[in-house]
């Protein structure tokens, strides 16, 4: 997955889909059925928006879940810190 | 007990009123889940116990299993702010007699250095009123590629003012020179005139960008040479100040209209603010009631948006990031955390003891 802005700038991270990912939808079903909520901002491109009631290890988490869910084989942050 | 008269101490008939409230909770949770519904995970006293024992602090939240990362907007009131709702003074906004909502108003415009502001149920409302008190059916409003104003207002731009968009730029921002480029003349029998130039800071789908100050400044400076109105969608100007280490004024100051949320990040329920010259707002409060947003004893939200408006408005630490964000898209960057705090506590910042 590619950011559309890189690195972000402030809470907001919309990404666009590598050709070989599912498509958004089914990222925001996948993503929902593992306890990660975000939204589809078009065919091929996902939302995610941090805020005051999310915590940094639930982002963490977050982070980990839409990677699997994209199947993008990037280390998350939790197992790059843990290794 | 069983209907006869009995003697306890009192520290035993204490601790059983505590032992068995959970014992009656335990009951009213299996009811309810009988009754297909879901209950509170625990009905323990050590859980009951922050919710009504807070000290003034943030109550502690029952979380969902869910991370909810849909948008910004999912923040719900904090304590302070049902407090401050609940005891909000309150009257008929209609006839300018809402004391709440009028010092949040008069606050806002201090805070955005602007002459008078307007409570509106949403943003989108806001954007709407903007645009039908400063164009005229069939003129020509420029703006960003993918816009809020263009993607997510159903089209009301062009259901509710009659103007057509001119999106520019690239990746949420344009400059000054493309701006001119695409200005339409006025009084030209075959153009429709532009007549007002919209940004939005932070940019919402081109992934939260700050826009360059000083190139905000230069496209207004041009509008205005060319008598067009300069509005600024400030939804999110809460986190373009937070990132750039800028006052929201100071972000506020080249446009003439500007707009802030108090529901996006910032706990609020409700509410959108437009500032601007005191005409403009007067104008803005007919096209309000126009469009069905002029409330009554609305100072009970004004009241946590009030919340969200004290100061100090410019957060420490400027050139800090939101942490968050980057634990997303930057996992291998953890370098850049001493560089940056999380959003949450920005976030607090701005609350300000709320």
């Amino acid at each position: 997955m590619t950011l559309i802005a890189d690195p972000p700038e402030t809470n907001i991270v919309i990404f666009s889909l590598a050709p070989d990912a599912p498509d958004a939808a089914a990222v925001v079903i996948a993503a929902r059925a593992r306890g990660v909520l975000i939204v589809a901002f078009g065919a091929r491109i996902g939302r995610a928006v941090t805020h005051l009631d999310v915590t940094r290890d639930e982002c963490e988490q977050a982070a980990s879940v839409l990677l699997d869910c994209v199947g993008d084989s990037r280390d998350c942050c939790v197992c790059s810190r843990s290794s | 007990m069983n209907g006869q008269p009995g003697r306890s101490a009192y520290w035993q008939m204490i601790v059983h009123v505590v032992n068995h409230g959970s014992y009656h909770r335990g009951q009213v949770a299996t009811m309810l889940r009988q009754l297909g519904a879901t209950p509170a995970q625990s009905t323990d006293m050590i859980r009951v116990l922050p919710r009504t024992v807070s000290n003034g602090e943030p109550v502690v939240r029952t979380r969902t299993a869910m991370i909810d990362l849909r948008s910004d907007t999912v923040t719900r009131p904090t304590d302070g702010m049902r407090a401050a709702m609940a005891a909000a003074p309150v009257g008929d906004d209609q006839f300018g007699e809402d004391p709440t909502v009028n010092e949040l108003q008069a606050r806002i415009a201090a805070l955005l250095g602007k002459e008078a502001a307007l409570w509106l149920p949403s943003g989108t409302m806001a954007n709407q009123v903007a645009l039908r008190a400063l164009t005229r059916p069939g003129d020509d409003v420029i703006v960003s590629r993918e816009s809020h104003a263009v993607w997510h207002e159903m089209g009301g731009g062009g259901a509710n003012a009659g103007v057509q968009f001119t999106e520019i730029g690239e990746g949420g921002r344009f400059t000054a020179r493309e701006f001119v480029t695409a200005v339409k003349p006025r009084e030209h029998m075959l153009y429709p005139p532009t007549t007002l130039v919209e940004v939005e800071n932070t940019h919402n789908r081109a992934g939260g960008i700050v826009i360059d100050q000083a190139e905000a400044a230069r496209i207004c400076a041009a509008a205005r040479e060319r008598r067009i109105t300069s509005f600024l969608d400030g939804a999110r100007l809460w986190n373009a100040a937070v990132a750039s280490g800028q006052t929201v004024a100071e972000l506020a100051a080249p446009f003439d209209v500007a707009s802030v949320a108090l529901s996006k990040g910032l706990g609020a329920p409700a509410g959108t603010m437009l500032a601007g010259p005191r005409d403009v707002m007067r104008d803005c409060i007919r096209h309000r009631r126009m469009f069905g947003g002029a409330m009554r004893q609305v100072g009970i939200l004004a009241a946590a948006g009030l919340c969200c408006a004290r100061p100090p408005h410019r957060a420490p630490g400027g050139r800090s990031r939101q942490c968050e964000a980057h634990r997303i898209t930057s996992p291998r960057e953890s370098a850049r955390d001493a560089d940056c705090r999380s959003a949450r506590d920005q976030h607090r910042d701005l609350f300000a003891g709320a």
